[in-house]
């Protein structure tokens, strides 16, 4: 039974060749992290996004293994370089669970 | 949601003093690629902005501006929480050549403590620096 | 005829309205700086998340959607969700927004169950942005008046009402004591300006229902369960003391 979880990709910078911006990534994911209960008492059962890739026009440029410190929503930002023409950014996750998700967004120079 | 209990958890000295013993031998006992103590570490490169003290354990920002050694470039990053149930935090491996990088997170953190973030270079090198903090309200069990 | 009781009754409710109105502040005046700065900024405040969700349910003209087909654009209802919560005949009890949401929902065939079912509370959050700037403007609905001004006296008096272990009434903290910190919470007076909230100790996106349950919690008192008839009157009890106050959206609170 798997949630849709929205995420989203946002970038900060001069949208230029050659020129350094901040892409910023949010995923709506609980992340819970085993340790907390629910109103009954039960323990919720761990579940985060423990790995996420990241490709910038295919090639792999990042790769984040995560933690149950990671807050919920994960909120990762980090530098890139904006390659001649552009592209498109890919951010590839896994939970737990082994659910998987995509986000994709272009930089359009 | 028993809170009274969680204070006291962290407030009692025998709980704080051994809690900090063992953070103490897990950080000594991070063995680097050269068995060397993170403490050990220069700290050169590596600049952490972490809140003196945090609204609530349950979003930390953290931010790490990274320089890299000349002629070298970044290629792993560690983030360490050593008071955490689960002390790594994040681990990011680079796939590009950047000799300066700033990342950006957000962390919850079960008690107050210092941040590690470990810098491993192209080179061979290790950078290594810390930022404390206190919190007001912990992260991992509250939740009224 | 409104009898010397229900008279007494409505200036009993209107005094309790008075420091409301004096500490005139949305719940974001009492946000940290660093929780502050992440509430305006939309690149990062989480609630953001849950506001373009709502806009994916919701759907477009091109693109299918669970809403668009009955209520066309979201923004034609600002005016609506200013309105709850309101009179239902048929629950006979007054039913928020989240109500509504699930009502609606389960007329088109989606049974989400919970209020705090992360895609009604995307929808709320979408409604309530898309009402950012306006005011609470709540009224009886004609033939209901009686009905309504009840559930009104009822949630003045649920929040002079003393619960719990504790031994407290909402106004203790909320008229009496706004301003001093409480762990590491300073008290605000509690006008329902912000919500569907993002709470970082939730990890997650809420209800006003959820809130006020966690209030109940937070003075140790049996906690009603959700969508309880005294949820909804206390609610409405809060936005008519809120009067003038402007919606700010879905916020962060700490």
């Amino acid at each position: 039974m798997s949630k849709n979880i929205p995420t989203r990709l946002a970038f900060a910078g001069p949208l230029k060749e050659g020129a350094t911006i901040e892409a910023r990534w949010s995923a709506a994911h609980p992340m819970d992290s085993g340790f907390r209960v629910d109103d009954s008492g039960n323990k919720i059962a761990r579940n985060i996004i423990h790995t996420v890739k990241v490709l910038l026009n295919d090639r792999l440029i990042l790769e984040a293994d995560l933690g149950t410190a990671m807050t919920s929503p994960v909120y990762l930002a980090f530098p890139l370089q904006v390659p001649a023409g552009g592209g498109v950014l890919r951010v590839l996750w896994q939970d737990d669970r082994g659910q998987v998700g995509e986000t994709v967004q272009r930089l359009i120079l | 949601m028993n809170t009274s209990s969680t204070q006291l958890h962290l407030q009692d000295p025998k709980r704080r003093h051994s809690l900090l013993m063992a953070a103490g031998a897990w950080l000594s006992s991070q063995a680097t690629a050269k068995d060397t103590p993170l403490s050990a570490l220069s700290a050169e490169g590596v600049e952490l902005v972490f809140p003196r003290l945090a609204d609530t354990g349950n979003a930390v920002p953290l931010q790490a501006n990274i320089r890299a050694p000349q002629g070298a470039n970044l290629k792993s990053l560690r983030v360490i929480l050593p008071e955490n149930p689960n002390p790594l935090a994040l681990q990011l491996k680079l796939h590009g050549d950047m000799q300066s990088y700033q990342l950006n997170t957000r962390l919850r953190l079960y008690a107050s403590q210092s941040v590690w973030v470990v810098a491993t270079f192209s080179n061979g090198l290790e950078r290594a620096n810390s930022a404390p903090t206190v919190i007001t309200s912990t992260a991992c069990l509250d939740d009224s | 005829m409104p009898s010397i009781r229900s008279s007494v009754q409505w200036f009993c409710t209107l005094w309790l309205l008075l420091p409301g109105l004096l500490f005139a502040q949305s719940g974001n005046a009492f946000l940290s700086p660093d929780l502050l700065q992440l509430q305006n900024d939309a690149s990062r405040n989480p609630t953001q998340l849950w506001v373009e969700q709502g806009l994916e349910i919701w759907g477009t003209p091109d693109k299918k959607g669970a809403c668009v087909d009955c209520h066309k654009s979201a923004n034609q209802l600002q005016n609506q969700v200013t309105q709850f919560p309101k009179w239902s005949v048929e629950k006979q009890q007054l039913i928020n927004l989240e109500d509504q949401i699930l009502a609606c929902a389960k007329r088109s065939g989606q049974d989400y169950k919970s209020l705090e079912h992360p895609q009604v509370l995307a929808l709320s959050a979408l409604l309530h942005q898309n009402a950012t700037g306006k005011t609470f403007n709540l009224k009886p609905s004609p033939g209901h008046e009686a009905q309504w001004h009840a559930a009104l006296n009822a949630g003045a008096q649920e929040f002079t009402q003393r619960i719990g272990r504790m031994n407290l009434a909402c106004n203790h903290c909320h008229d009496q004591n706004i301003g001093k910190q409480m762990r590491a919470d300073v008290i605000s007076p509690g006008h329902p300006t912000g919500f569907p909230i993002f709470k970082m100790s939730w990890q997650g996106m809420g209800s006003i229902d959820r809130r006020l349950r966690a209030c109940y919690s937070g003075v140790q008192a049996e906690i009603p369960a959700p969508g309880s008839p005294v949820l909804r009157q206390l609610e409405l009890f809060l936005k008519v003391r809120a009067q003038g106050l402007p919606i700010d959206g879905p916020s962060l609170r700490r």
